[in-house]
């Protein structure tokens, strides 16, 4: 029996065929995903899950997407553009798959490689399919590849233009060479790249059976369906936005090479269906590697839009035509070339998403959160492994604590919004890598206080178990507070310090080392019994906090998640603790109920 | 004004990267280069060349209250923005 339902005005095919269709495409991408987790070597890819797997018709506009990370699905939309354009329409054989990273044509950022295969149906092309991950080892001047002191892209790693990685399902021996030459860890980027090529393959199976199934004029005319679907869902979204400019600012804090902050400003322009978010006013261009490229700076608009619109319009090509970025080139949303740029990714583009929460703050402050952290508190480490005297590489990023929203408290210790990822599980630091994970606790305090507190950050304590150790770090809300909303007050600044084995004092890294930022920094050697401690920053409150009812102060004094000092100062709240550990709570004169 | 449309070959030896001087776009393949003051600046399109330059965007214009209001300076860009043309519409049209 076929169902059958009337197709609703200007689609080609019925709702329910659609709906079955779009649950396939993005099931399809799940599938990647999970054929990329299970079959890769490194824990970026099988625990803290840094990758992203995405399909496009034939003209290179995606047709679907999953939950991967978001600053990676804006960016390949313009990474499979740049290819197709750089490379043309008619140059793909069946079993050809091709490598990119270079943040110049479209990446986020060296690590972050992007592998793309053509499908071919009776001898046609009917689809692309590409995946994006992040490889922990890039060959950059640091190991792990985000060098916190880098001066220009060439010291970020080993930039690739679209090269075939596989020609007609033939591996192209001497691009691989080249690559393994270049990686401190051959074996673990080999085992994580033919991993990427099996996801690629899952999905060109999955396309050529659903083509199988309805047809091809069926497959083609939903996926336009599906286009224009989500374009006419996200204008309505936008429409509901009251139109209008409205602005915003905050600041990346330094670039690691030198001392200054950088501003990142934005317009955002609301006209009916169709928003602009101008970052004309940014600051130049960074000398150090906090620069974004337009890709960077485009894909983050989509990522804080996409939090503020309905969660179940489909994901594609029509959710970003009503979306516009204005980034004047030679600024630090927009960097030219040779710049460096690898932690624009990582903490410019969640410095982007919330000068776009601050704009709109007003404009719809029932969707709003405050600040979130803002970091990924990238902790990077590498060396001859004890063990077995191989080198190791890895890249470590923290939770953090999200912003406070309109109608709750904001989540504590989750990856940075434009990740999606999960961090390092103990197990893995402690059996593939020489640390041991001394202490690793939420933050009592951290989370910005507000009618709805900011989420929690952590602070994580790490031994070194390996007589060097190569370290370099990327942070950022280290000297400026992630920002409340609507009374709500700053959450806790992150940290990354060290103790010297042997040592009682927690030292900053400029302290210890002469870095020229403490929060960025490159290659430093730790020897064993040296420990660092991690301090991932907290969000901001939303709304005033003498206004949070009684009984959610004494909740988070239950829990530990704030102190009775700060019930008392910043709640207005006197706390007593009784002989059962519980709380005994009343208000401090000058405070409602 | 005066400008041309090239269209960029991958340079390998020499990596000339062309960002729209408008919004900022990395453009991979059909440039509109306006010649500006001596200088060749590249574009999306030419309409977007020109609204740059009659916007507060040119620097000239930095310090003009007539520059004009920006929603409808957006309007003009996304109805003259090459970059913005549907990907399936331009591989038709070819």
């Amino acid at each position: 029996m076929t169902a059958t339902a009337a197709r609703p005005a200007g689609l080609r095919v019925d709702p329910v065929t659609l709906t079955v269709i779009d649950n396939y495409l993005a099931t399809t991408c799940r599938e990647m995903g999970i054929a990329m987790m299970r079959t890769a070597y490194s824990p970026m890819f099988n625990e803290s899950l840094d990758f992203s797997c995405v399909m496009f018709d034939r003209f290179g506009r995606m047709i679907s997407q999953a939950e991967f990370c978001p600053s990676q699905m804006g960016t390949i939309k313009f990474t499979v553009e740049w290819m197709l354009d750089e490379l043309g329409a008619d140059v793909y054989k069946p079993g050809d798959v091709i490598i990119m990273n270079d943040p110049y044509r479209g990446s986020g950022h060296i690590p972050e490689h992007t592998l793309l295969k053509a499908v071919f149906y009776e001898g046609e092309i009917v689809a692309f399919v590409a995946n994006c991950a992040h490889l922990a080892e890039p060959g950059a001047k640091a190991p792990g590849g985000l060098s916190g002191d880098a001066t220009d892209i060439f010291q970020e790693g080993l930039r690739l233009p679209p090269l075939w990685l596989q020609r007609e399902g033939v591996a192209q021996e001497d691009i691989w060479k080249i690559i393994f030459a270049n990686h401190r860890t051959p074996k673990t980027t080999h085992g994580d790249l033919m991993a990427m090529v099996g996801s690629l393959n899952v999905a060109e199976r999955r396309i050529i059976s659903l083509i199988d199934r309805y047809g091809m004029e069926t497959y083609q005319d939903a996926t336009e369906d599906l286009m224009t679907i989500a374009e006419r869902r996200m204008r309505e979204e936008i429409r509901a936005i009251p139109d209008g400019e409205y602005t915003f600012e905050d600041v990346i804090e330094d670039d690691g090479v030198s001392d200054h902050p950088y501003t990142v400003r934005v317009r955002v322009v609301v006209d009916d269906d169709q928003i602009t978010c101008d970052f004309t006013g940014s600051s130049e261009q960074a000398e150090g590697p906090m620069n974004g490229t337009f890709a960077v700076t485009a894909s983050a608009v989509y990522n804080a839009l996409m939090h503020l619109t309905d969660p179940t319009i489909p994901r594609n090509e029509g959710v970003y035509r009503p979306i516009h970025t204005v980034a004047p080139p030679g600024t630090i949303v927009n960097c030219e070339f040779p710049a460096p740029l690898v932690g624009g990714n990582t903490e410019l583009s969640p410095r982007i998403t919330d000068v776009i929460f601050g704009a709109l703050s007003d404009a719809i402050p029932d969707r709003v959160p405050a600040s979130l952290g803002g970091t990924s508190c990238c902790f990077l480490f590498g060396g001859e492994h004890p063990d077995d005297g191989e080198f190791y590489s890895h890249f470590h990023f923290e939770g953090i604590g999200w912003g406070g929203r309109p109608r709750k408290d904001g989540n504590s210790q989750i990856i940075v919004i434009n990740g999606n990822c999960r961090n390092t599980p103990v197990e893995v630091f402690e059996s593939r890598y020489p640390i041991r994970v001394e202490s690793y606790r939420l933050l009592e305090d951290s989370g910005g206080p507000g009618l709805n507190r900011g989420g929690l950050g952590i602070e994580r304590i790490l031994t070194m178990e390996t007589d060097s150790i190569t370290v370099s770090a990327i942070f950022n809300r280290m000297t400026v507070d992630p920002f409340g909303l609507h009374g709500g007050k700053p959450g806790m600044n992150s940290g990354i310090y060290v103790r010297f084995a042997g040592t009682q004092d927690w030292r900053t890294f400029t302290d210890a080392f002469g870095t020229d930022s403490p929060s960025k920094f490159a290659n430093l050697t730790l020897r064993r019994g040296d420990q660092v401690k991690i301090i991932a920053p907290g969000g901001g409150g939303w709304g005033d906090p003498l206004q949070r009812p009684i009984e959610r102060v004494k909740a988070d004094l239950d829990e530990g998640f704030i102190t009775p000092a700060a019930a008392e100062s910043r709640y207005g709240v006197s706390a007593s603790q009784a002989a059962d550990g519980t709380w005994d709570v009343a208000p401090a004169a000058g405070r409602g109920k | 004004m005066s400008g041309r449309w090239i269209e960029r070959s991958p340079m390998y030896l020499s990596f000339d990267i062309y960002n729209c001087n408008y919004c900022g776009k990395n453009v991979p393949r059909n440039v509109w280069l306006e010649e500006m003051a001596g200088e060749t600046v590249p574009f999306c399109s030419p309409d977007v060349a020109q609204i740059y330059v009659r916007t507060r965007r040119h620097p000239e214009n930095l310090r003009r209250d007539d520059a004009g209001d920006l929603t409808e300076e957006l309007r003009a860009v996304r109805r003259g923005c090459a970059a913005l043309r549907d990907r399936r519409e331009i591989a038709e049209s070819k």
